[in-house]
């Protein structure tokens, strides 16, 4: 997780991750940086998030993108 | 058969009264028939021609969808008999698993590549010879939308349980007459379950979707329809009306084309709210957004979300792209994590300009916005250091400022399409510097543009009109959390007594009736963006 929040935390510094839930519907994250995040996610997990995983529901909080990543990771 | 022309009205009692006339109990079989005949004969009334071109369309891309749905029940069958099956090792059942999968992977993607060449070789062939096969462009779109989903597993497809039964309820979701010539770009799972399910008469339902018809003909004939006249005066003679009527030309064009667009959407809307459909929203003030990133947000929606979900999200995260990224992050740094998204926007733009016209016009309009949109993503640190910096960023005005230059940005880059060629627009945006013609403007004015000084008072009273609704809007849903639902004026207004309301819906039918441009001798105005 902790690695997970520095990802997005490098996006912006100034939103608290650990608490925020709708990070899509809140506008707070948005395609530029959505596509980072999985480029990041690529390199530091070694997981490839799949275009059609790219849905508000594994966005909205690092608690809902770790789930995702831990599932495609299985 | 244009939406406001006189034979539209009437067709569309005729539905609405033939699909609440049936009895409850036989809605859910017999309303959506109804309207699959009724889109049939509008889509009909457009051109013989079309039906070929559509029914290609439907046919492909039903029975190809069709073939995914079985290839992906047969791999679940196959993944749910292995997992079934204790006396296997797990490894050996999960290499099984894998390998089946990925034959079968391989067969659906096959059959979407064919599918997806075959139709977008047809827009392709559409655009290039510009020929006038109405809403190809969205309704190839929304297919397109849903052939993927079927092949993400997102829904079973139509006509799994009955191969000759699903077409009439494809061909309907495809053709569906309010939505067939300008969109929006309906996606099948938000629109299906109302669109087969039966809808009772609900009064409430029916007077909203009337109100949203009626502001949508406001926009157009009272609005729209009237400016246009001075926006094609004023662009088909660039040499003429450069310098200070350039900015005319752009403003007027913004103006024509937010009432020309959103009115006909509002009508869509409209239309399917007393169907009991609900259609996806297409435009959230866009006047009002700050930035680029905001205007395209909320300016023609579902058209920026299919290319957002269909191709900047599937190149942006292929395993080609993300071996670029780690290519260009080990080699640029910090720069080098931007440059593949960086390249994929201007594909995406790119493809974008081509929807809208093959063209150099719209090439330059889709690449301009790339380009302006990259710029914008490389200045956020500045700007966030500039707001940091000066408290006065803060301030309403200089939100106003910034709704301001947002708002003139677009109309730049929006006059690629409004003008002849390129060429013709560069050097119109020179003439704002080089020849402004202060002194043509102050001694001849607005005159000779075709419209009169009544006019004129029209369309200013309409525009304020349009902003007031947009303010009305903006403060209702000031006051909620952004994650609700948004509060529409039509719900603010119900709220209201009843002499205010009946003043405002008469004020409203009256300005259509009086000062709608329409009548004997007066032919009704395709929609702008009907040509895309």
């Amino acid at each position: 997780m902790e690695q997970l929040l520095k990802i997005l935390q490098d996006l912006h510094s100034d939103i608290d991750f650990d608490s925020h839930t709708a990070l899509i519907d809140d506008a707070v994250l948005d395609s530029f940086d959505i596509v980072t995040i999985v480029a990041e996610v690529n390199e530091n997990f070694d997981v490839q998030i799949p275009a059609d995983k790219i849905v508000p529901e594994n966005f909205n909080s690092a608690a809902a993108l770790l789930r995702l990543i831990e599932s495609l990771d299985d | 058969m244009v939406f406001t022309s006189s034979e539209f009205i009437l067709f569309l009692a005729a539905v609405f009264v033939l699909y609440y006339a049936i009895p409850p109990k036989r809605q859910k079989a017999l309303q959506w028939k109804i309207l699959l005949a009724a889109s049939g004969f509008f889509y009909y009334m457009t051109g013989v021609s079309n039906l070929i071109y559509i029914g290609v369309t439907i046919v492909t891309t039903y029975s190809a969808s069709l073939v995914i749905g079985k290839l992906l029940d047969a791999q679940e069958q196959f993944v749910t008999k292995c997992k079934n099956t204790p006396d296997i090792p797990k490894t050996e059942t999960k290499a099984k698993i894998k390998a089946y999968k990925n034959q079968n992977n391989k067969k659906r993607l096959f059959l979407l590549t064919v599918c997806l060449l075959i139709n977008f070789g047809l827009l392709g062939i559409i655009k290039v010879n510009w020929l006038a096969i109405l809403g190809a462009s969205f309704y190839i779109f929304r297919s397109m939308s849903y052939i993927i989903d079927v092949h993400r597993a997102k829904f079973k497809p139509l006509g799994n349980d009955c191969i000759i039964g699903g077409l009439p309820k494809f061909a309907l979701f495809v053709s569906f007459f309010p939505l067939i010539m300008q969109g929006p770009i309906t996606r099948y799972n938000e629109t299906a379950p109302a669109l087969f399910g039966g809808n009772r008469f609900d009064f409430q339902k029916v007077s909203f979707g009337v109100q949203r018809m009626l502001w949508g003909f406001f926009k157009k004939l009272v609005i729209a329809d009237r400016l246009n006249v001075a926006v094609i005066t004023l662009c088909n003679d660039p040499e003429q009306y450069g310098g200070i009527y350039a900015l005319l030309a752009m403003l007027f064009y913004a103006i024509t084309l937010y009432a020309d667009f959103t009115g006909g959407i509002d009508i869509t809307i409209g239309i399917g709210e007393a169907l009991g459909i609900p259609i996806a929203e297409n435009f959230n003030r866009p006047f009002l957004s700050r930035n680029i990133f905001e205007y395209w947000r909320r300016w023609h929606i579902t058209m920026g979300t299919w290319f957002k979900d269909y191709l900047f999200y599937p190149l942006s995260v292929c395993k080609p792209m993300l071996k670029f990224s780690g290519f260009t992050r080990r080699y640029f740094g910090e720069v080098g994590k931007r440059i593949p998204v960086h390249i994929v926007t201007l594909v995406t733009w790119f493809a974008t300009g081509i929807w809208h016209g093959f063209s150099w016009n719209f090439i330059v309009w889709g690449l301009l916005n790339g380009v302006v949109i990259i710029i914008s993503t490389e200045s956020e640190p500045l700007y966030r250091r500039f707001n940091n910096r000066f408290a006065f960023t803060k301030t309403a005005g200089y939100a106003c400022f910034e709704v301001f230059r947002t708002f003139w940005l677009m109309c730049f880059i929006r006059s690629f399409d409004c003008y002849i060629g390129v060429r013709t627009t560069l050097s119109v945006h020179l003439s704002i510097i080089t020849n402004f013609g202060w002194k043509k403007f102050t001694t001849e004015g607005l005159a000779g543009l075709g419209l009169t000084n009544a006019d004129y008072a029209i369309v200013a009273a309409g525009v304020v009109a349009l902003i007031a609704v947009s303010c009305i809007k903006t403060k209702l849903n000031k006051l909620k959390d952004t994650t609700d639902e948004v509060i529409g004026v039509r719900q603010w207004l119900s709220g209201k007594p009843l002499p205010f309301r009946f003043a405002v819906y008469g004020t409203l039918l009256f300005g259509i009736i009086i000062f709608g441009v329409y009548g004997f001798g007066y032919n009704a105005q395709q929609f702008i963006y009907t040509r895309f």
